[in-house]
């Protein structure tokens, strides 16, 4: 009995011996650990979707590819004007989901601009008379602006110093109105973001505030005395974010470009993480995740903004044609070509664009353009090419005509052959090309077979 | 062991307990907070790589050539070798295979036709295209000569895009 009764005690010991280690491993933990960054996340965990899943999507285009993969939670433009060429331009758009979905269908941007540069300041909700709100126990501690009218006032601010647009499927537009109400998301400080991290669903809002100790003073004829802490409590808005994101692109080391930034919002936000299972919020404290997951993309130009074009909403000052252009020229067109000049010298990446056939019977050489050459002008959309030789001076070869299929396709626009001699166009070596120029030196005596072109052109002797 | 020992002991396993579990919760609640950004700012996939929705040009007051500049200065470019390595200069679906390619530079000129809805040209623009690596940064120019050449390649860019990619190539020379 009295065996049993000491293993019994050893056990117990050990577990509490066990028990007592836990607790500390608990306390470290808690105390040291739980702020430490370890591993690496990259940077495609801050794109608002799942950019791996959408992108295999093969109805994609290049372009939809490349603005998907460049949406982040929060993006500036900011044009300083520092070369006083244009207008300062601020801009702040925030990438959002409008569901706990996170689909391609409830994406959705939401952005201010503002014209000039930005100054704001937290919001007061103090008047200077109203009641204490809030008196803690025991202390003459009074805390103002903290009144259930206060925060009303507070959640429900709007900053009217901005332009304020929302953006959907490509097209930005304000759909704000003092009177009539808003068709667009309203930036208040219950305004309610879903972003996603880390295959992961987030709700953020801006709400947090200060209090500011402006010190509680009694005053009896002109003697004043201090009685206690006095607060005031000031509220943070979205003018505060803005105005901390153009503070941090003005002062970042790199100058002006195209960069990101990891920035703190822990401050401004609060955020909680949405339980898809139970289709409610998790008690979690998860504020850290944007202190460290938080990426801010800029642009940051030296310019003045001179163009609508140069708003990342497409429009400045709700005019989406703005523009401080002088001696505006009407630009519009109905088709542009790219003007593509060769001539016997011309390279394709570093290598010859043209391949070259001697021929012993016309005792010089023909040309055609290379395969490589006929697959780039192939794939590209509409070009014009002009063509120029000189048969007498070019290369050390003596070009004595174009080869057959020497263009398969391609179009041309001008043909130029100078210098003297004969100079031949076999079967088929200028079908496809819609050649509308045929220009050629008087001392040239130019030999186009019947079945050389298919098409029309203009001929002019030089 | 004493009565009061047995309390103890007791006492300790509960709050071992307790913070066994606090300490579950905590890992396995904030463990995804842990982290770091990597950002690394630089140019990997491609060798240079530069998009904007637009561009817009620029003339000094005190130039008197009227040339107007488009002018970025960008990341600095990693690995770039004119003389060692091949690449080709692509501007939005065009291949600028006539660029003039040195060591730490690259140099085009372009010329873009612009027709009314009459099929007859309008205007006749040319553009010279430079991207230097240079040590720090890479520095992207485009300038055109004349207030409506550049008034055109504004509205074409404001269509199109811009894209200006200058691609390594490996083995096919496409």
């Amino acid at each position: 009995m009295t065996v049993l009764k000491t293993i019994a005690n050893i056990c117990l010991v050990l577990i509490t011996v066990f028990a007592v280690l836990v607790s500390i491993a608990f306390v470290y933990y808690h105390f040291f650990v739980d702020d430490t960054t370890t591993g690496v996340n990259n940077i495609d965990n801050q794109v608002g979707m799942d950019i791996q899943e959408i992108l295999k999507d093969d109805e994609l285009t290049e372009e939809e590819r490349d603005e998907l993969q460049d949406r982040y939670f929060l993006e500036v433009n900011y044009y300083s004007n520092d070369k006083n060429n244009g207008i300062q331009l601020q801009e702040l758009k925030m990438n959002y989901f409008t569901s706990y979905k996170l689909t391609l269908q409830d994406y959705r941007s939401t952005g201010m601009q503002y014209l000039g540069d930005y100054k704001g300041l937290p919001l007061d909700t103090w008047d200077g008379n109203s009641e204490v709100s809030v008196v803690k126990i025991g202390s003459n501690d009074r805390y103002y602006g903290t009144s259930d009218e206060c925060v009303k006032i507070a959640n429900d601010y709007v900053d009217k110093s901005f332009n304020y647009y929302d953006y959907t499927q490509g097209v930005a537009w304000n759909g704000v109105t003092d009177e009539n109400g808003s068709i667009a998301t309203v930036l208040t400080r219950k305004t309610e973001f879903i972003i996603k991290i880390d295959d992961r669903a987030f709700a953020i809002s801006l709400n947090k505030y200060f209090d500011k100790d402006v010190g509680d003073v009694r005053n009896i004829f002109g003697i004043g005395w201090k009685v206690g802490e006095k607060y005031n409590r000031y509220y943070y808005t979205y003018g505060s974010l803005f105005q901390s994101c153009m503070q941090a692109v003005r002062t970042n080391s790199a100058g002006y470009g195209d960069y990101y930034i990891t920035v703190d919002l822990s401050s401004l936000f609060s955020i909680k993480e949405y339980d898809t299972e139970t289709g409610k919020y998790k008690t979690d404290n998860v504020t850290d995740i944007i202190k460290t997951y938080s990426v801010l993309k800029f642009h940051y130009d030296e310019n003045g903004a001179r163009s609508s074009s140069q708003s990342m909403f497409g429009i400045i000052d709700n005019n989406s044609k703005y523009d401080l252009t002088q001696d505006k020229v009407d630009t519009t067109y109905w088709q542009e070509r790219m003007t593509y000049n060769l001539n016997a010298q011309s390279k394709l990446n570093g290598l010859p664009v043209w391949t070259y056939r001697y021929s012993q019977v016309y005792e010089g050489y023909f040309v055609s353009l290379s395969m490589d050459a006929k697959k780039i002008f192939n794939e590209m959309p509409r070009t014009k090419v002009n063509i120029t030789f000189n048969v007498n001076t070019d290369t050390d070869k003596q070009i004595v005509g174009l080869d057959y299929n020497a263009f398969e396709n391609i179009e041309i626009d001008t043909l130029t052959i100078n210098g003297n001699g004969r100079f031949y166009c076999l079967d088929k070596s200028l079908f496809g090309t819609s050649l509308q120029t045929l220009k050629y030196s008087g001392t040239i005596a130019m030999d186009i077979s019947s079945k050389a072109i298919d098409t029309e052109y203009a001929e002019v002797v030089l | 062991m004493r009565w009061w020992g047995y309390i103890i002991c007791f006492v300790l396993i509960i709050a071992g307990v307790f913070c066994g579990i606090q300490l579950y919760k905590e890992v396995k609640a904030e463990s995804y907070v842990n982290g770091s950004i990597d950002i690394s700012n630089k140019f990997s996939q491609e060798s240079f790589k530069y998009k904007s929705t637009s561009a817009v040009f620029y003339h000094d007051l005190y130039d008197d050539t009227d040339t107007y500049y488009f002018e970025k200065d960008l990341l600095k470019t990693e690995n770039f070798d004119g003389e060692k390595r091949t690449y080709k200069v692509m501007l939005n679906d065009y291949n600028l295979f006539n660029a003039e390619i040195s060591a730490g530079a690259v140099f085009a000129v372009v010329t873009i036709d612009f027709y009314d809805t009459q099929g007859q040209l309008v205007k006749s623009a040319d553009m010279n295209v430079s991207v230097k690596f240079l040590s720090n940064k890479t520095q992207l120019t485009l300038a055109t000569v004349g207030n409506e050449n550049a008034q055109f390649l504004e509205q074409y860019f404001a269509d199109n895009g811009f894209k200006l990619q200058i691609i390594e190539i490996k083995e096919d020379l496409n």
